[in-house]
């Protein structure tokens, strides 16, 4: 017993050790969105091109495709749009989410930066309609949505050129493949 | 001058709006605006880890006290307004995690560290007065416990030598 109580602080400090160390590779600000494996949620927002034409869940459900949330007051969209592009190419359907912005900033963004979108809609500030039901609390944000309208992959933040190739194509594919 | 101190003035317009991160709500009922300050004040902004909603400035935590004063109006109960964040922003807005088998860990592991301490401490104090006991003997008392200690330890002797022999093939 005693010589068991000489050892007690090399083994707390292994597991504290084990632990911090553990830590050290782990990001805080990513979590798993709670929307994984639940239903793209109901809406009706109006087209950045066309403000008087309403979009709805219904219209989107079909194919799988990613749902990007961005706006031109976002640094880090200006980031990840090459990477936006790039899928696009590759032949990935992405709808746009413009969030809290204003159309002109985001036409203006758009001119600039080119538009990979097959569709955008418009989230003003001050309307909850989709993004705060998707649970998005900042920008850039990635949901893909299979062919039935299930959310199934989230990604909360910068998309970079390995996410795409080592995440997000995978899963684009995987998805497609399940319907 | 004067163009100069109109500028001035102009900026100083500015700050005014700048420090406006407190909303004014028209609450039907004296309750809910008691509801309002501990319901927020329960909720994590997602955004701020370190933040109530209350307490956060950022756009995120402004949208969810908005819709937590509309949840209010429509006469939800704290649970079913819990329950619709949970649903949203997952277990993550709630500073008091549910207790589930996945969260037990989280829940009973600090007790049972505290509880563990004090065994420790307890043993501890236990052997430590124990080992003062040979202040409080006489001088034969010792005389006498040492002898028992050199006997003991010729005894063992053998033991260990032979352990030592067979350690050695």
């Amino acid at each position: 017993m005693k010589r068991f109580l000489l050892f007690l602080p090399l083994i707390v400090f292994l597991l504290v050790g084990i632990f911090l160390y553990k830590g050290l590779s782990m990001d805080p600000s990513a979590r798993e969105s709670a929307l994984i494996g639940q239903p793209l949620p109901e809406f009706s927002l109006p087209r950045l091109t066309n403000p008087n034409l309403l979009v709805t869940r219904e219209d989107l459900i079909g194919e799988v495709f990613l749902l990007n949330v961005w706006g031109s007051w976002c640094p880090s969209c200006y980031d990840e749009h090459e990477e936006i592009v790039r899928m696009a190419q590759a032949g990935v359907p992405i709808v746009g989410l413009n969030y809290k912005d204003e159309p002109a900033k985001a036409f203006r963004y758009l001119s600039q930066l080119g538009n990979p979108y097959t569709q955008i809609l418009v989230e003003e500030d001050g309307l909850r309609e989709l993004a705060f039901n998707l649970g998005v609390y900042g920008a850039p944000e990635t949901f893909l949505i299979d062919s039935e309208g299930i959310v199934r992959y989230h990604l909360a933040g910068v998309i970079t050129p390995q996410l795409v190739d080592q995440v997000i194509m995978p899963e684009v594919q995987k998805w497609q493949k399940n319907r | 001058m004067a163009k100069k101190s109109i500028i001035f003035l102009l900026f100083l317009l500015l700050s005014a709006t700048s420090q406006a991160a407190i909303e004014l709500y028209d609450f039907s009922d004296d309750s809910y605006r008691l509801r309002y300050k501990e319901v927020g004040g329960q909720l994590r902004c997602p955004k701020c880890e370190n933040q109530s909603i209350a307490d956060s400035n950022s756009p995120s935590a402004y949208d969810m006290r908005q819709e937590l004063y509309r949840l209010l109006e429509e006469g939800k109960t704290d649970q079913q307004i819990f329950d619709f964040m949970v649903q949203r922003f997952g277990d993550y807005v709630l500073y008091n995690p549910p207790m589930r088998s996945d969260t037990w860990l989280l829940w009973y592991l600090p007790p049972a560290l505290v509880f563990l301490g004090l065994l420790l401490a307890f043993f501890l104090v236990r052997s430590r007065k124990s080992s003062h006991s040979t202040a409080k003997m006489s001088l034969s008392e010792r005389q006498l416990r040492i002898q028992k200690i050199l006997e003991l330890e010729k005894n063992a002797d053998p033991t260990l030598s032979s352990s030592n022999t067979k350690e050695s093939k």
